[in-house]
This record gives C-alpha cells, sequence and structure tokens, in this order.
C-alpha cells in the first residue's frame, strides 16, 4: 500500500488499463462487423 | 465508508491557458466540466426544437410549418435529448466524480477521454447542419424519421438521414471511447482497499451502464451502416422490393434502444442512493440488494427489446415472452424504489434542492414505471402503440426520470465543483416550476393517447384542441423555467458563499474529504479506505 500511485505502480495501473481497454475496444469491433453478415 | 484525507502534493501546473487548455486538457475535471457545458448547450437546442413543435400543436390546423419541418424538428429533437444532452450529462459526472468517489488520481486512460469529449461538438453539427444548409436551398432538411430511422421511410428519406447516420456513428464511437475508459478506470485505478464492494454506487451504475453500452452500441452502428448501403450501394437488407425485411431494422433498432432507456436511467439510479442518504442522514439502505439489482436490470435490458413493437406482428410465444420479460424487469426496480425510500424511512430529512428533485424524481419516476407496466402488456398495447400516451410515458421515464435526475446530480455536487453554494431559492423556484409545469404538458398528453391521437402528426381532429393548448402552456412554462436553472448554475460558478469541503451536513463518500473546489489534481496521494 506503501507504493500505491507512486510513478511506477501508477504506469502499471495505466498499462493494466491499456491492455483492457484493447482488449474491450477488439470485443466492440467483432460485434460490429459481425453485423454485416446478419441474414434474415 | 470513511477515510483519512490525505493532503494533495504541490503538483506544478503546466497546462496552457486560454481555448488551448480546453482543447489538449486530459485533466478529468476539466473534461467532465466541458461534458456538462455541452450536454446543458444541447438541452437548451432540443428544448428549442420541441418548443416550436408545440407552437405548431397549439391548436389545429397547420399554423407555424409544414409537416416535413414538423417530423425533422420531432426526430432531431429526440436525437439531440438523449445523444448530445442526457448521455454527456451522465458521461460527465463520470468524469468529475468516479475518479474523486474511487480515491484515483484521473481517469486510467486521459487522451482517450479528451478524445471522447471532442468526437461530441463535430457530431452536433452533423446533425443540425442540414436545417441550416435547407434554408440556403441545400437539401431537404433534416433527419425525417423520427429518432428511430425506421425503414423502409429512411432508405427513401433525404440527405439529412445520412448526416444522421455519420452523427450517430460518431456519438457512438465517442461513447464507448467513454465507455471503456470508465470499465478500466473502476476496475484498475480504485484507491487501496476500496473492494468491489465498497464502491459508491453511483460507481457501480456506471460500470453497468458502460457495459450495456459496449454491447448494444456496435448492434446500432452495424443496422444504421446496413441502412446506409441500402440507401447508396444497392443492398436490400431493410427493403421488401428486393427481398429484404423491414422488420429486421426494428429488430436491431430496439436491441439497442431498450437498454438506451436504462444507459441513460442507471447513472441517475446511481446518484439517486446518495443524495437520499444525505439528506436524511442515514447510511444508504441495501447497497447490496442496489448492486444486484442494477446487475439484474442490465441482463434483463437486452432481452426484452421487442415490446416496442408488438403490433408489427410476431408468433403468439414470442409475444408472451417479451411481455413477461419486460414485466419482470419491475422487480429489480421494485427494489431500488424500496431501498431508496427505506433510506429516507424515520431519517432527518430536510428538502434542500437536491432532496426535492430526489423526492420529485421518486414520484414521477414512478409514474413512468406504472404506464410502463400498462405497455408491456400485449393486448392493453394494441390500443396504445403509437399514440400520445407512449410520448407522456417515455417523458416521464427520460424527463423526470433522467433529466430531473441530472439535476438532482448537479445541485448536489456543484458546491464541490466550483467551491461555492448556488442560491437555494432559486432552486426550489426552479424545482417547483418544473415538476409544476412538467406535469401540465405531459398528464394531458396520457389522455390525449387514451382517447386516440397518434403521436407524430403537425395536425389533429378537434376534440383533441383543449389538451393540446394546456400541454403547450406546460411546455413553455416548463422550457423558460429552464433558464432559471442556467443562471443558478452561472451565478454559482461565478461566486456566491463559500462551500466546505463537505458541502452537505449528512454527505458520505470520499469525494467530501477534498477540499471545494478539490485541486486541480487530487488524490496523487490515495485515500485509506477503512
Amino acid at each position: 500500500m506503501d507504493n500505491a500511485f507512486s510513478p511506477e505502480d501508477l504506469a502499471r495501473r495505466r498499462s493494466r488499463s491499456a491492455r483492457l481497454a484493447w482488449l474491450i475496444g477488439g470485443a466492440v469491433l467483432f460485434l460490429y462487423v459481425a453485423g454485416f453478415f446478419l441474414q434474415r | 465508508m470513511t477515510a483519512i484525507a490525505h493532503p494533495s502534493g504541490h503538483h506544478e501546473e503546466h497546462y496552457p491557458g486560454g481555448l488551448l487548455r480546453w482543447l489538449t486538457t486530459t485533466n478529468h475535471k476539466d473534461i467532465g466540466t466541458m461534458y456538462m457545458t455541452f450536454a446543458l448547450v444541447m438541452f437548451f437546442v432540443g428544448g428549442l426544437m420541441i418548443l416550436a413543435v408545440r407552437a405548431e400543436l397549439f391548436q389545429p390546423g397547420l399554423q407555424l410549418m409544414q409537416p416535413e419541418f414538423f417530423n425533422q424538428l420531432i426526430g432531431v429533437h429526440a436525437l439531440v435529448m438523449i445523444f448530445a444532452a442526457l448521455m454527456p450529462a451522465a458521461t460527465g459526472f463520470a468524469n468529475w466524480m468516479i475518479p474523486l468517489m474511487i480515491g484515483a488520481p484521473d481517469m486510467a486512460l486521459p487522451r482517450l477521454n479528451n478524445w471522447g469529449f471532442w468526437l461530441l461538438p463535430p457530431a452536433a453539427i452533423l446533425l443540425t447542419l442540414p436545417f441550416m444548409l435547407a434554408l440556403f436551398g441545400i437539401g431537404d432538411g433534416a433527419i425525417a424519421t423520427g429518432w428511430t430511422f425506421y425503414a423502409p421511410l429512411s432508405v427513401q428519406g433525404g440527405m439529412g438521414i445520412d448526416f444522421a447516420i455519420l452523427a450517430v456513428h460518431i456519438l457512438g464511437i465517442s461513447s464507448i471511447m467513454g465507455s471503456i475508459n470508465i470499465i478500466v478506470t473502476i476496475f484498475n485505478m480504485r484507491a487501496p482497499g476500496m473492494t468491489m464492494m465498497k464502491l459508491p454506487l453511483f460507481a457501480w451504475g456506471w460500470l453497468i451502464t458502460a457495459f450495456l453500452l459496449i454491447a448494444t452500441l456496435p448492434v446500432l452502428a452495424g443496422a444504421v451502416t446496413m441502412l446506409l448501403t441500402d440507401r447508396h450501394f444497392g443492398t436490400h437488407f431493410f427493403n421488401a422490393a428486393g427481398g429484404g425485411d423491414p422488420i429486421l431494422f426494428q429488430h436491431l433498432f430496439w436491441f439497442f434502444g431498450h437498454p438506451e432507456v436504462y444507459i441513460l436511467l442507471l447513472p441517475v439510479w446511481g446518484l439517486m442512493p446518495h443524495v437520499i442518504s444525505a439528506f436524511s442522514r442515514k447510511p444508504t439502505y441495501g447497497y447490496t440488494a442496489q448492486v444486484y439489482s442494477f446487475i439484474a436490470i442490465g441482463l434483463l435490458s437486452v432481452v426484452v427489446w421487442a415490446h416496442h413493437f408488438f403490433t408489427a406482428g410476431m408468433p403468439v410465444p414470442a409475444l408472451i415472452y417479451f411481455m413477461f420479460s419486460t414485466m419482470s424487469i419491475s422487480i429489480p426496480l421494485a427494489v431500488l424504489f424500496f431501498c431508496w425510500i427505506a433510506t429516507m424511512w424515520r431519517g432527518a430529512m430536510t428538502f434542500e434542492t437536491p432532496m426535492l428533485f430526489a423526492v420529485g424524481f421518486i414520484v414521477l419516476f414512478g409514474i413512468a414505471g406504472l404506464t410502463g407496466l400498462v405497455l408491456a402488456d400485449v393486448a392493453a398495447d394494441a390500443q396504445y402503440h403509437h399514440s400520445y400516451f407512449v410520448v407522456a410515458h417515455f417523458h416521464y421515464a427520460l424527463f423526470a426520470g433522467g433529466i430531473m435526475g441530472v439535476m438532482t446530480g448537479v445541485y448536489y455536487w456543484l458546491p464541490k465543483w466550483t467551491g461555492h453554494m448556488y442560491s437555494e431559492k432559486l432552486g426550489k423556484l426552479h424545482f417547483w416550476l418544473t415538476v409544476v409545469a412538467f406535469n401540465l404538458t405531459f398528464i394531458p398528453q396520457f389522455f390525449l393517447g387514451l382517447a386516440g391521437m397518434p403521436r407524430r402528426i403537425p395536425d389533429y381532429a378537434l376534440q383533441f384542441a383543449e389538451f393540446n393548448a394546456i400541454s403547450t402552456v406546460g411546455a413553455f412554462i416548463l422550457g423558460l423555467s429552464q433558464l432559471l436553472f442556467a443562471w443558478n448554475i452561472w451565478a454559482c460558478v461565478r461566486g456566491g458563499p463559500k462551500a466546505e469541503a463537505r458541502a452537505w451536513e449528512g454527505a458520505d463518500g470520499l469525494e467530501w474529504e477534498l477540499p471545494s473546489p478539490p485541486p486541480h489534481h487530487s488524490w496523487e496521494t490515495p485515500p485509506v479506505i477503512r
């Protein structure tokens, strides 16, 4: 807890966030593209 | 929850001044302020549009405008209010409050945050530009299909539809970026010791909202892109003449459209317990029950979409399924209502403006819930569908539930944001004028709907004249009384009595541990959560 929000801790939290953001963004893009292949 | 606040370290300020500051800022408070300001401006733009509509409907006959322009005003009013006023207001709250409430120094992805906001103004211009172009004889005006883009009307309409499709894409991208940022911030930036079940309910409400946005906006984007290709690239997704199916569009649209209602309301349901608890001077009742209700409502919201078009025709088992699944949402919603009221029960209540708006919200949003149950009934819906009853119902949901909820939050946190107290007298006057004028506007519309007046028509039969006249008078009082809101905010930003760190005696939560206004960089040293 002592090193919480230290520059290293913040960098770690931000890179974890960026990885998760890309994962979610990828899923969104997949949903969007999948929409084009919808058939009746 | 209590916390020991550590004073923020002295941080050198390196941001530019003037316009460049706002263009380049990555600070969550600056971006929150921009979202809120944008939402307020667009609230008045959308409001002006609907006042023109109500002026036309003041009496039977065509007085002020042609039906085509009337249809455009209705559609753009809804798109502006939903995408450019209510959603940005909720995102503004999230930006301002989530880092302060979870003890984070900022949002996890600050540059994405800036980009998310600056996509909004071009989208708003795209939505409203066709009105201006039509004045100079270019094109045939804005989208005239209503906000739902229903095919085949939207396949055949003018270039305003293309503008709206592009605007919706941009607004959607902005919302998805905002949602991703909120999710990763809540997951990764919480102060040490803040477990998920210690997360403020406002953050919980937004977390569910963000997941809903991510799950449903791509479907809307896909649907309107299919519409675009139908219009310009020879496909026939929604064109029956080419083997397509217009009802498919309704399914795709409402797969997004129904969760959208909860997207607009969940942030408000999240902030409500904070306000009610503060002014009842009691801890929130049923924290865990509220969290699970949010999750249940989020899950149910994506499986009920077809109740928006019962009358379009579908198999009886589907009708029964969508009826009962829709009605089942009232169970977790009733849990929320119970928790709000139980929080007030035997509390030392006072009725400052935020509490007035909160109580007004509970009563009026309750009417939205009850009339929603009526509409969820397949047999009854055949009578009410596409009538003014529906218009009245969703304004109880989205004005009383959404916008009055936003006003609750604005009055509650304005002292924190500005460091000044707003005028309580003006706030209370604003509340009473809003509540009376709102009911004056929309109660007659229930009766109009029950009597058979269809929505989206510029002219009507003589028997509807009195209720329409009353509704228009109410709408103008409602619109004008919002000027008090804007003035009160403006005056509060400019000055006023100094607000203490804990502006409200009964307020609890990390945001109140910081001074009012909080320093530009807050929680650089994390708070300790006990």
